[in-house]
């Protein structure tokens, strides 16, 4: 019982951070229609980023703010550079909608590369800023810690921003008015290609959020640290193909 | 206020859709711009709201050139295109595709007048709001989009085949909309059809295409009457 009871909470601790991954791909796809190979690449980047934060700032709660704003603005670059340049050349078509994949995976292979160029290819880990040890309760302890706790709640929390502000306000309907029929939004005086820069970003934040979660362990039999980088690359490169 | 358009030139992909084309729409008329498929029709459309390039040639709203303008600039500056069939967002609630031509205007008292005035106008879409635009009729699409531009306080309104699709008595009731608009907003308004008859009925003037080329332009009572023009490119 009690191994169940743990492995459901790893499960947990674990999908919460998936699920995060997913919704940054979900708000590229939503608000650009470009299935991103190299989210996970640009996620993992945003980790290695808040691992060499955490080790100048030396605080986790600074340090993952600021690996989300600059995942933001390396995701909303990427639009920018790469998305608008292609979209620019090539607008109809088959190859309109397999340029980006391409070119996704072609920025997936940089990202890695360089990673392993900067960082190493050895595996870093967070060092996470709660306590790893599962909570006591009489005599058992639980597998779930209080910074797992904090990473599940987090992403719930995130969740209900990002819903919110898809649902709620004035933001989130132009991003769902941009991505549903682009020309549409354009005729009725929304600037798309600004609103899409926009939706990369939160992407790349909630990306950089969820990678940055995930290295750092949480669990006693933590998805190693490591692991987290690792499983969102098979995550990108597998899941799609 | 007047649309001048000359020597218009565009291609469609490797065909030439439109080619040299030349025509004026003063302030507060309805032009009627009617031809077959294939005339060009919606292609000059979408140039003039800048959603397709030209290859030559002029197109001025107000003494301003409207070429190489992005659509939501032109749109923001009170030239609205709705364009055919598809041109509301189906996913999207009554509400939400209301709401869009309203989201970057500053004065938002007048905003929700204007959406106001739209549900007055159209009192279906008022029972409608919070059902999605995909759930709607024919009819009820159309008027939605028409409404959705009037929020943003247009001048020169470009309608693409509002007709398309429609039941011949609810086509009769969008045309009629569209002329009383004309009047009350004091819209410059072109529209595009392939209902010939049905567009010269309320237009000012007609503007006959056939193969990319302007065959015809008259007042739209001339047009009607013409028995040439009737035969040779209206079909009926």
């Amino acid at each position: 019982m009690n191994q169940f009871l743990d492995m459901v909470l790893i499960g947990i601790s674990a999908a919460s951070i998936y699920s995060l991954m997913a919704i940054s791909m979900v708000l590229v796809w939503r608000s650009t229609r470009v299935v991103n190979f190299a989210q996970a690449g640009m996620a993992l980047l945003s980790a290695y980023i808040g691992y060499e934060l955490v080790a100048r700032v030396g605080n986790f709660w600074i340090a993952l703010p600021l690996a989300m704003i600059l995942g933001a603005a390396f995701s909303a670059f990427i639009e920018f550079v790469l998305m608008r340049t292609l979209q620019k050349h090539s607008s109809q078509g088959a190859i309109a909608a397999i340029a980006p994949i391409i070119a996704a995976l072609g920025l997936l292979g940089l990202i890695r590369a360089t990673i392993g160029f900067i960082w190493g290819h050895g595996d870093v880990q967070l060092e996470a800023p709660l306590s790893k040890v599962g909570f006591t309760f009489g005599d058992t302890t639980i597998v779930m810690s209080p910074m797992g706790l904090f990473v599940v709640l987090f992403v719930i929390a995130l969740m209900i921003i990002v819903s919110i502000v898809f649902q709620k306000t004035n933001i989130g309907l132009a991003l769902r008015a941009s991505a549903y029929a682009p020309e549409i939004a354009q005729l009725a005086g929304i600037r798309v290609s600004g609103i899409r820069t926009l939706g990369w970003a939160i992407a790349g934040a909630a990306g950089a959020a969820a990678a940055s979660a995930g290295a750092a362990p949480s669990a006693g039999a933590p998805p190693s640290a490591a692991a987290a980088g690792s499983a969102f690359l098979h995550f990108g490169l597998f899941y799609f193909v | 206020m007047s649309l001048v358009v000359e020597n218009l030139t565009i291609d469609h992909g490797a065909i030439r859709a439109i080619s040299n084309v030349s025509f004026k729409v003063a302030e507060g008329q309805l032009a009627a711009i009617i031809g077959a498929n294939g005339a060009g029709k919606t292609t000059l459309l979408r140039t003039l709201s800048g959603l397709k390039e030209s290859v030559s040639g002029s197109a001025s709203w107000n003494g301003q050139s409207i070429l190489e303008k992005k659509p939501e600039d032109l749109a923001r500056s009170g030239i609205m295109h709705v364009s055919d069939g598809k041109s509301v967002i189906a996913e999207l609630s009554v509400k939400e595709n209301l709401a869009l031509t309203g989201l970057w205007r500053k004065d938002k008292k007048d905003v929700a007048a204007a959406t106001a005035e739209v549900v007055e106008l159209f009192p279906i879409l008022g029972q409608r709001m919070a059902q999605t635009a995909g759930s709607l009729s024919g009819g009820e699409r159309q008027m939605l989009a028409i409404g959705r531009s009037l929020i943003a306080r247009p001048k020169l309104l470009l309608l693409d085949e509002p007709s398309l699709g429609l039941a011949p008595l609810i086509v009769e009731q969008i045309f009629q909309s569209i002329k009383d608009l004309v009047k009350r907003l004091n819209l410059t308004v072109v529209l595009v059809e392939q209902n010939a008859m049905g567009a010269l009925k309320i237009a000012n003037e007609g503007i006959v295409l056939s193969l990319g080329s302007v065959v015809a332009v008259d007042s739209a009572q001339t047009l009607l009457n013409d028995p040439a023009v009737r035969t040779a490119y209206l079909g009926f």
